[in-house]
C-alpha cells in the first residue's frame, strides 16, 4: 500500500508541475476578454498610379496579436502582400506589395487588411507608418496612409490613428 | 421448558460406550499426521511469511518498472503538451528566402532596402534587361522572380527596422 502511494506521488508530482503553468495560462485566457477585429489599411496616392507600397503597423497601446493578412481591393493588390511570418502572433508587422502591370489604382484604395486578436476591453491604438509608396518606375510618390477598424469598411470615426510618413 | 423438550436434554446417558467409540473412529482423519511432517510444514509456512514481510517479492518489481516507464511517459507527454500549448508558434504559408546582406538588396542604391528595390528588380527582369549576377540572391545561377521575392522579404523583415 505504501509503495502504491509512493508511485502515485512520483507520477503525480511531475504531472502537476507540468500542468500547473498551463492551467494558469488557461485561466488567464478565460479571464481576459478576447475578440477579433480586422484593420483595413487605405492608401491614397492622389492622381498618380500606385505600383508599390510598404508600411509598418504596430500597437501604440493595448494588447494585440496579428493573426492574418490579406490583400487589398484593387486587382493589382488583391494577392496577399509580403510580410514577415514572424509578425504573426506579434504586435508589429511590416507589409509591402508591388505590381508591375499597367492596371494600377489611383486615389484612395484599400491595400491590405490585417486581422487582429485583441486582448482585453480596451480599444487598442495603432501606429501606422508609411515606409514608401512608388509608381511603376520605382520612383517615390507622395501618398497618405490611414486605417479603419471593425467589420465596416467605410469611414469610421472611432478609429484612433497616429500617422507618420518616412522620408 | 415443556416436558416434551426435556426428553432431549439427557441424550448422552443413553449412548452406549461402544457406539461412542465407533463414532470417534468415523470422525477421526484417516491416518494421523506424523509430528515431524507437521513441524516441517509449519516451518516452511513461517519462512515464507518472513520472506514476504522483509524481502522484496518479485511480484512488486514488475509494477515498479512499469511505474518508472509510466512516469517517464507522463513527463514526456506533459512536456510536449506544455510546449505546444503554451508556446504555440505561428505557421506561415511563406517560405522565407535566406537572408540577404542589406547592401546587396539595395537595387536602387538609396541606402535602404524596401519594396521599391523589389519593384525595380522585377521590372528589370520583365524587360529582359541585362541581369547582374550580384542580384542572384538565392545563388541558383539565375536572376528571376525568386530573387525578387528575396528582396521583398528582406524589405519586410521585422528585425531590420523600418
Amino acid at each position: 500500500m505504501k509503495r502504491v502511494l509512493t508511485f502515485s506521488l512520483i507520477i503525480a508530482c511531475p504531472v502537476l508541475l507540468l500542468l500547473a503553468p498551463a492551467a494558469t495560462h488557461a485561466s488567464k485566457r478565460i479571464e481576459q476578454k478576447v475578440r477579433f477585429a480586422p484593420v483595413h489599411v487605405y492608401l491614397d496616392s492622389g492622381s498618380k498610379p500606385l505600383a508599390a507600397y510598404q508600411f509598418e503597423l504596430k500597437a501604440a497601446s493595448g494588447q494585440i496579436k496579428i493573426v492574418g493578412v490579406e490583400g487589398g481591393e484593387h486587382p493589382a493588390f488583391k494577392e496577399a502582400p509580403y510580410y514577415d511570418p514572424a509578425a504573426l502572433m506579434n504586435d508589429r508587422i511590416i507589409i509591402a506589395a508591388f505590381n508591375t502591370g499597367d492596371n494600377l489604382p489611383t486615389g484612395r484604395t484599400r491595400v491590405a487588411t490585417i486581422h487582429l486578436q485583441i486582448l482585453g476591453d480596451a480599444e487598442p491604438e495603432y501606429q501606422l507608418t508609411l515606409v514608401t509608396a512608388g509608381d511603376s518606375n520605382g520612383d517615390r510618390v507622395p501618398a497618405e496612409l490611414n486605417l479603419q477598424t471593425g467589420e465596416n469598411k467605410c469611414e469610421s470615426s472611432s478609429s484612433r490613428l497616429s500617422l507618420s510618413y518616412c522620408s | 421448558m415443556t416436558e416434551h423438550d426435556k426428553q432431549f436434554d439427557n441424550v448422552e446417558p443413553h449412548v452406549s460406550p461402544r457406539f461412542r467409540k465407533d463414532l470417534r473412529v468415523l470422525c477421526e482423519p484417516p491416518g494421523a499426521v506424523p509430528q515431524q511432517v507437521d513441524k516441517t510444514i509449519t516451518d516452511l509456512a513461517k519462512a515464507c511469511l518472513r520472506e514476504r514481510k522483509h524481502g522484496t517479492p518479485r511480484r512488486l518489481i514488475v509494477p515498479m518498472r512499469w511505474a518508472a516507464v509510466a512516469a517517464a511517459a507522463v513527463i514526456v507527454l506533459g512536456a510536449t503538451l506544455y510546449t505546444t500549448v503554451t508556446h504555440d508558434t505561428p505557421h506561415s504559408a511563406f517560405r522565407i528566402p535566406q537572408s540577404i546582406a542589406p547592401g546587396r538588396a539595395d537595387i536602387d542604391s538609396n541606402g535602404r532596402v524596401d519594396i521599391l528595390d523589389a519593384l525595380r528588380l522585377a521590372r528589370h527582369i520583365e524587360s529582359r534587361g541585362q541581369a547582374q549576377m550580384q542580384w542572384d540572391f538565392n545563388g541558383d545561377g539565375l536572376v528571376d522572380r525568386k530573387d525578387v521575392d528575396a528582396v521583398a522579404f528582406a524589405a519586410v523583415r521585422l528585425d531590420k527596422g523600418v
